[in-house]
């Protein structure tokens, strides 16, 4: 009877107190790890590439048909944005040149996305732009400039191109509907900045869980050096191009003149 | 082997650079000239981007100007007064042309500027150079009357005039000077030295001996190079000393052994080869001006946001 009762005030707790009721239950959630959480960027750099590791920590409330599998995993790796100007040509007089301009406030010089499915079978439109997954919802443009189709998608071609947005990966594989592992591919021509990594859990299409975590590039070394000396003290830096390159005809006059016949 | 160029912000590989800067050491060891109008254009078709290249290829010329215009200090045949006069009309030109840079890679005009400016000069000065080494090749067995420099009488008018002794010349300084800003504008635009275009001034406009043109030349660059340098590094940051290092290594290489290379071929079938050279980079530049791109949208980054 005490059971029953007791049974009871727990239903009617459940049905008129709905925000104690979830705190019983436990979502579902992810557990990722990076395999560095830092890429340097020294002389002999050449392009990099690092492993995201994760697991689905299932919900406990078995009943809710949204804490249990098939689940979707998104992950997107975003790397610093950028101010850009894009030009289009045109010919005039028979010479192509830039004619027409759009501004960007901000475009990521690095997007990947990869996942279980493609983004568009695991996530529906309305969550996609809900969460801003996608390469085309971080173009920022100035407010009242209506960036035209055209160049949006010159962006994302001349991007695809230059391997620094990178869409058609391997599938990700999700064994025993808890773990994954996929590895991303970091071009040359990479940006110094802090890469954002973002794994999302879906189901159903709409996104259950986001875990985010940063990965930092930096140049170091005679690179990091040398940049830093060429942006902050740019004259001294000067100087030094200079002088190093005085040395070097000086030395090789020198040569010349040992083995002149 | 790979290496990552910090201005630059690619990964090149050492040998084709030291391999690029070599052949045009080797040519430019040939022919006497600098050979920044072979490797600036170069350094675009390798994918290094153009304010970069132009910048790294003067402070490239530096190096290579100097240790030609040594031995014109050895041998006495520069001209430091006109060499002066060169220098300064030089500096001033070069201050201009760095602003036209900033101001143009702004708009997103400035790869148009470069081409026009490479198409106009290279193939002016190539065709000259090829019908006069021809008309010379056909006439190889005359002896050729050596040109002397005329003095243009409107140039004998013009006030300010100087004692040059060196250059055994008593004329005005104004043309020196607009032919040095001329060259110095150049030099800041297209990333060349300038030598190709200041030498048959001097000769012809100046009407100086040809035994100082070349030092004389070289001593001006030197300067005007050095101070184009300064001026990309401190406004523009598009110097970038691993490279300028690299075309170095190669180029000083490549000038001892185009300079006794040179020594066994004809005059005469060099000027023509340099011709063919020079009106070959012109032409694919020119190409590109008029054939439809592949990508017609291209991206300029500003700064990180």
């Amino acid at each position: 009877m005490i059971v029953n009762k007791l049974k009871i005030s727990f239903l009617v707790i459940l049905i008129f107190l709905p925000g104690i009721a979830v705190s019983q239950i436990i979502a579902p959630s992810l557990v990722t790890e990076l395999s560095k959480k830092v890429i340097s960027i020294n002389v002999n750099f050449t392009g990099s590439k690092f492993h995201i590791f994760g697991a689905i920590k299932k919900g406990i409330n078995k009943d809710a048909p949204l804490d249990q599998p098939p689940f979707d995993i998104i992950i997107e790796v975003i790397g610093p944005s950028h101010e850009i100007d894009i030009y289009k040509k045109d010919r005039y007089y028979g010479i192509w040149l830039n004619s027409q301009q759009q501004h960007f406030t901000s475009v990521p010089s690095f997007y990947s996305i990869s996942g279980t499915r493609s983004i568009k079978d695991a996530v529906t439109p309305i969550e996609q732009s809900k969460a801003q997954i996608g390469f085309s919802q971080l173009l920022k443009y100035e407010t009242g400039n209506i960036a035209t189709p055209q160049f949006i998608n010159a962006i994302l071609r001349i991007s695809k191109n230059q391997e620094s947005y990178q869409t058609d990966l391997n599938p990700i594989t999700l064994s025993e509907n808890t773990l994954f592992s996929t590895e991303v591919q970091l071009p040359i021509n990479l940006t110094e900045g802090n890469y954002n990594v973002k794994i999302h859990l879906a189901r159903f299409g709409e996104i259950l869980s986001t875990k985010q975590d940063t990965i930092y590039v930096r140049k170091v070394g005679i690179e990091q050096w040398l940049y830093s000396l060429a942006h902050q003290n740019s004259l001294i830096y000067g100087m030094i191009a200079l002088l190093l390159a005085i040395s070097f005809g000086w030395l090789a006059s020198r040569i010349s003149r040992v083995f002149k016949p | 082997m790979q290496i990552y160029l910090p201005i630059a912000e690619m990964s090149v590989n050492v040998f084709l650079i030291i391999g690029l800067g070599g052949l045009v050491g080797i040519l430019s060891g040939m022919f006497g000239v600098g050979g920044g109008f072979l490797m600036t254009p170069l350094l675009f078709f390798i994918g290094i981007p153009p304010a970069v290249a132009v910048a790294t290829e003067a402070n490239q010329i530096v190096g290579s100007s100097f240790s030609g215009a040594l031995a014109h200090f050895k041998r006495k045949t520069v001209d430091i007064k006109m060499g002066s006069i060169l220098v300064l009309g030089g500096l001033i030109g070069s201050s201009i042309g760095v602003q036209v840079f900033k101001v143009l890679n702004e708009i997103g005009q400035l790869e148009l500027l470069i081409s026009i400016c490479y198409v106009l000069f290279l193939g002016v000065i190539g065709s000259l150079m090829f019908f006069e080494s021809l008309v010379a090749l056909k006439n190889s067995k005359k002896t050729i009357k050596s040109r002397k420099g005329k003095h243009h009488s409107w140039i004998q008018g013009l006030p300010l005039k100087m004692r040059f002794r060196t250059s055994n010349l008593y004329i005005s300084v104004i043309p020196g000077f607009i032919i040095g800003s001329i060259v110095g504008l150049l030099a800041a635009i297209m990333g060349v030295g300038g030598g190709f275009i200041m030498v048959p001034a001097m000769i012809y406009i100046l009407g100086m001996p040809t035994k100082v043109v070349v030092g004389t030349s070289l001593f001006q660059i030197i300067f005007v190079t050095g101070f184009t340098t300064l001026m990309h590094a401190t406004q523009n940051y598009t110097v970038d000393i691993l490279l300028a290092m690299l075309l170095l290594i190669g180029g000083v290489t490549g000038a001892q052994i185009g300079t006794r290379l040179g020594l066994k071929l004809q005059a005469e079938q060099l000027r023509i080869l340099l011709a063919i050279m020079v009106l070959g980079v012109c032409l694919k530049i020119m190409i590109e001006l008029f054939i439809t791109p592949s990508e017609l949208y291209s991206i300029n980054r500003i700064a990180v946001s």
